[in-house]
């Protein structure tokens, strides 16, 4: 089954000035499914609602952002939970249990002026009791660090005595120290230089493959999907528009957009001009009517402008949300 | 010794050039009057129409010139100065000759540094306690009253307040006496009737000042709350499943009471100022009637004493948060 | 004036306006009194507020309410003069230090926070004391101006140093502006904001002062100032003899001219703040 799947997801940031009302749509009715034992990649451009859909699955949505419509579901215990009905202090103790979160840029993620150890021990005894100190805790969290290949040294600092790649892996141990189910990470290569960009994306991998949960990784970056992700989405203006193995996504694109995005990727070798897509991607709170990549599509049909093509299977493990694909099939 | 070197030792010397410069001033100010003071003492002495032989009156002159610390020219006066400041001498007292101005601040100082003391106290932790928890729910209607109220009441200066209260509490509703440290005839001693007695007279200056304090710290600690809590580590927090007590006193305000240590330190003159005014509209017997009577009588000697422990009380204070503050935030404790 | 459509939105400015204007208003009016204000014994003393005295009248003998035209006029024009001329001050040393940098920085900091921590008052005391009763508006509002510019002075280094760092200093450097255009040109408009407010904040502050060293009899108290009103007040014992609305006037006037400045300076900074003017310009757009 699937550890977390979502239906009709929609959240919006309401802006509110005396009488105007803004909508800004970023999760735009979003029906998906993720598996266990997998690390599931969402790609996309900025600005295109990546970040806003990861906030809202972990329940973290602040006003003026808020979920207005739809549901989501995590697998406890064998069973679908609809998240909007646990209480809050069930869910507090859900968290970082069962689904933590690594956000962009951990620059400032971590308490300034509490030692690290003591942020881990804050977040492990909200969800653990500590009977003897060292062996509830100390043990086990010198492990997970060494484990990580993390040095010991980095328990006795303070957040700002290490750097931003130190600062980023220790994040990602204190998103793991409790072996949860989920793991939700939002750009976490992104502010670091190639050399730590490897590193983490090293330690993600060792970190599925040795507690087998479910890594959620959002990044525009295609290059490490590639690398470490098992199943890709692809995000554009508040929509999921096509979903697939990695190498189905690389090999076999069907979305328009899709297409696009893999042929702009850089290739060794090979010199040939690259195209991008023509025009820029719609504004969320001004959504164009019908499929909304269809102004710069350029297989746009009729009723493209009129309806909103559904995510449906059209290859064997291969969602895609396009007229194009679901009416005449591979092309 | 990195930490010595970039911290203390820069603080130190500002500490030093604030009293330099402070002290400067003190003693350049009354020399730019043209008046000479001695020459004006014996007029004053003179057209009293006693008369006085011209030898005498002569050895007045040197006397008060010594007094008055006017031997000399004007650099050896000025080392001078410094010399009687390091010795504690301020020289007697010109209205209430011969005590020397030292004996008199030290007679006013207790009751000044009480009110002082317990007042900025009282508010720091009371206004930062409230407006802690005012930006932290920051949404809620009582904050928002609160911030309102809050806005009315700060710009007004102390003494304003004190006056409005005067009238309101020891004239129209004869509640708190409205005048004097203690009850006249009262003895002095450690007994309760003599403290109760403080405690009365001393309560309108004090509530004027903890108001007006409070009310000044709410509005900050509100502003910095509300900021701190769309924090990354916050949300962190948040995210992990912590407590919400837990998140809310160690993420949230420990954080923000860093800067306002820091605002303590700079908001002292101004709160001591403030004192002084209120002192003197309540009569009460500290450093701020002592220099209203030093005014009034033209007593320099007192004035320059006064302003030059004022100086370096307040910047020595100032030196101390200062120096205090790495204590609670280790990001100036290592580098 | 569509900022000041905007600004007018804001309860606070409106409360501030409102009042700053009824108060400018009073003050023009002094220039009609039928009384000349250095004048005792004019009317007859000591009445409770009635037509044609609206405030009452004094134990001088003088009118309340022509007493506060004046007081209001002077009070303001006291307070223009030192923050005007402790801006051109707090800006010529933020601009020096925040450009310069280096042991120029270093020294005229020093000095600067000599200012902000020492304890002003006593050492105003002082100075009025000497310079005793010569203490004209203009004089006093001079001095006053030589000491309120340290805290300005460091936010506008503050801003200066960010200034510097951004692109297009060195884009300016690079193709030969002279330093001195290239800090009065690019810089200002940067600059503008901060100082309208701080201006304000320091006329508040400008205004205390006036009003303690008044209390305290040190300024020229013949000059009606909203300070030498309470100090004639306090000083003829008004409210022990029960003269409750010579003391009352001019505490009220302070009070609404304390808060509606300090209420026109907070929806001015808050509406001048960058980040809240591009969140209310998005708004406006979307």
């Amino acid at each position: 089954m699937d550890i977390l799947k979502t239906e009709n997801l929609k959240s919006y940031y309401i802006l509110e000035m005396g009488t105007e009302k803004k909508e800004v749509k970023a999760v735009n009715d979003v029906t998906i499914g993720i598996h266990e034992d997998e690390i599931y990649g969402i790609a996309g451009e900025s600005g295109c609602g990546k970040s806003t859909f990861l906030k809202t699955i972990c329940k973290l949505v602040e006003p003026p952002l808020r979920m207005v419509g739809g549901s989501i579901y995590y697998a406890v215990d064998g069973k679908y939970v609809d998240v909007a009905e646990v209480k809050e202090e069930e869910f507090r103790k859900l968290r970082w249990k069962y689904i933590s979160y690594i956000p962009q840029g951990s620059m400032n993620a971590l308490n300034p002026i509490i030692r690290v150890k003591e942020s881990f021990k804050d977040f492990f005894t909200a969800h653990q009791k500590i009977n003897d100190e060292k062996k509830d805790f100390e043990e086990p969290l010198k492990q997970h660090l060494s484990a990580l290949g993390l040095p010991m040294r980095v328990l006795k600092s303070y957040p700002h005595q290490l750097s931003g790649g130190m600062r980023q892996r220790t994040t990602i141990a204190l998103a793991t120290i409790l072996k949860p189910r989920i793991i939700v990470a939002d750009e976490p290569t992104t502010a670091l230089d190639v050399v730590a960009q490897r590193a983490v994306i090293q330690l993600l991998k060792d970190i599925q493959k040795l507690q087998k949960n479910t890594i959620i990784l959002v990044t525009h970056d295609m290059a490490v999907h590639a690398n470490i992700t098992d199943r890709i989405g692809i995000m554009y203006a508040g929509m999921f528009v096509e979903e697939a193995k990695t190498e189905e996504i690389f090999e076999n694109p069907l979305h328009p957009y899709t297409r696009f995005l893999i042929a702009s990727l850089p290739k060794m070798g090979d010199k040939s001009y690259k195209p991008s897509v023509p025009g820029t991607p719609p504004s969320l709170s001004n959504l164009p009517p019908g499929c909304p990549f269809h102004p710069r599509c350029p297989y746009v049909m009729d009723i493209c402008r009129k309806e909103r093509p559904p995510l449906v299977e059209t290859n064997t493990d291969h969602k895609s949300a396009c007229f194009l694909s679901s009416k005449e099939g591979l092309q | 010794m990195l930490f010595f070197k970039r911290y203390l030792l820069p603080r130190l010397v500002q500490f030093l050039v604030v009293v330099f410069v402070g002290i400067t001033i003190v003693f350049i100010v009354p020399r730019l009057s043209p008046a000479d003071p001695v020459q004006e003492v014996i007029n004053r002495i003179t057209s009293q129409g006693a008369f006085l032989d011209p030898a005498a009156v002569d050895n007045m002159r040197k006397s008060l010139t010594e007094l008055y610390g006017l031997g000399g020219n004007v650099f050896q006066q000025y080392f001078a100065f410094w010399g009687r400041l390091f010795r504690g001498d301020f020289g007697p007292s010109l209205f209430q000759f011969p005590t020397p101005v030292t004996q008199l601040i030290m007679n006013s100082l207790p009751w000044t540094a009480g009110l002082l003391i317990a007042t900025t106290l009282i508010s720091w932790i009371v206004g930062n306690f409230l407006g802690g928890i005012a930006g932290y729910f920051k949404n809620r209607r009582w904050a928002k009253i609160l911030d309102n109220v809050c806005m009315v009441i700060r710009p007004i200066p102390y003494y304003i307040f004190a006056l409005l209260l005067l009238i309101l509490f020891a004239y129209l509703f004869p509640v708190f006496p409205s005048a004097g440290g203690y009850s006249v005839g009262r003895r002095i001693g450690f007994n309760w009737a003599f403290i109760s007695d403080v405690l009365k007279h001393s309560f309108l200056p004090a509530i004027s000042l903890m108001v007006l304090g409070m009310a000044a710290n709410f509005m900050t600690m509100k502003l910095i709350v509300s900021n701190i809590v769309a924090e990354d580590y916050v949300m962190y927090a948040k995210a992990g499943g912590l407590k919400e007590s837990k998140i809310a006193f160690k993420y949230v305000f420990k954080n923000g009471l860093l800067p306002q240590i820091t605002g303590l330190a700079l908001s002292l003159g101004q709160i001591f100022g403030g004192a002084l005014i209120t002192e003197i509209v309540f009569s009460y017997p500290g450093i701020g009637t002592l220099i209203y009577g030093a005014i009034n009588s033209g007593d320099y000697n007192l004035i320059m004493g006064v302003t030059s422990l004022s100086v370096i009380g307040i910047a020595g204070a100032t030196l101390i948060i200062d120096l205090l503050y790495p204590l609670f935030d280790p990001r100036i404790r290592y580098r | 004036m569509e900022s000041f459509k905007e600004l007018m939105k804001d309860g606070r400015f409106k409360f501030a306006f409102i009042v700053i204007c009824v108060l400018a208003f009073m003050s023009l009016l002094s220039f009609f009194s039928p009384y000349n204000p250095l004048k005792w014994n004019v009317v007859p003393r000591d009445l409770p507020p009635r037509w044609p005295h609206i405030f009452g009248t004094t134990s001088q003998g003088q009118d309340l309410f022509w007493q506060s035209t004046f007081a209001i006029r002077n009070s303001l024009t006291i307070a223009l003069i030192a923050s005007s001329i402790s801006r051109v001050i707090a800006i010529i040393v933020g601009l020096v230090a925040g450009y310069r940098g280096g042991r120029t920085d270093t020294i005229l900091m020093s000095i600067n926070d000599s200012f902000v921590v020492m304890p002003l008052l006593p050492i105003l005391i002082l100075i009025a004391s000497v310079m005793r009763g010569n203490l004209t508006m203009v004089a006093l509002g001079l001095i006053l101006s030589l000491f309120g510019w340290a805290w300005d002075a460091r936010v506008i280094r503050s801003q200066v140093l960010s200034l510097r760092e951004r692109e297009f200093t060195y884009t300016a450097i690079l193709s030969g502006t002279k330093t001195f255009n290239l800090v009065i040109k690019e810089y200002f408009p940067f600059i503008i904001p901060i100082i309208f407010s701080t201006i304000i904040n320091n006329m508040i502050w400008a205004i205390g002062m006036e009003v303690t060293l008044a209390i305290l009899g040190l300024t020229n108290i013949e000059v009606p100032t909203i300070g030498t009103m309470i100090h004639w007040a306090v000083n003829y014992q008004s409210m022990l003899l029960g003269y409750w609305w010579w003391i009352l006037t001019p505490v009220v006037i302070s009070i609404f001219l304390f808060v509606a400045l300090y209420l026109l300076s907070s929806s001015l900074s808050e509406y001048l703040d960058p980040r809240t003017r591009i969140q209310r310009i998005g708004e406006a757009r979307g």
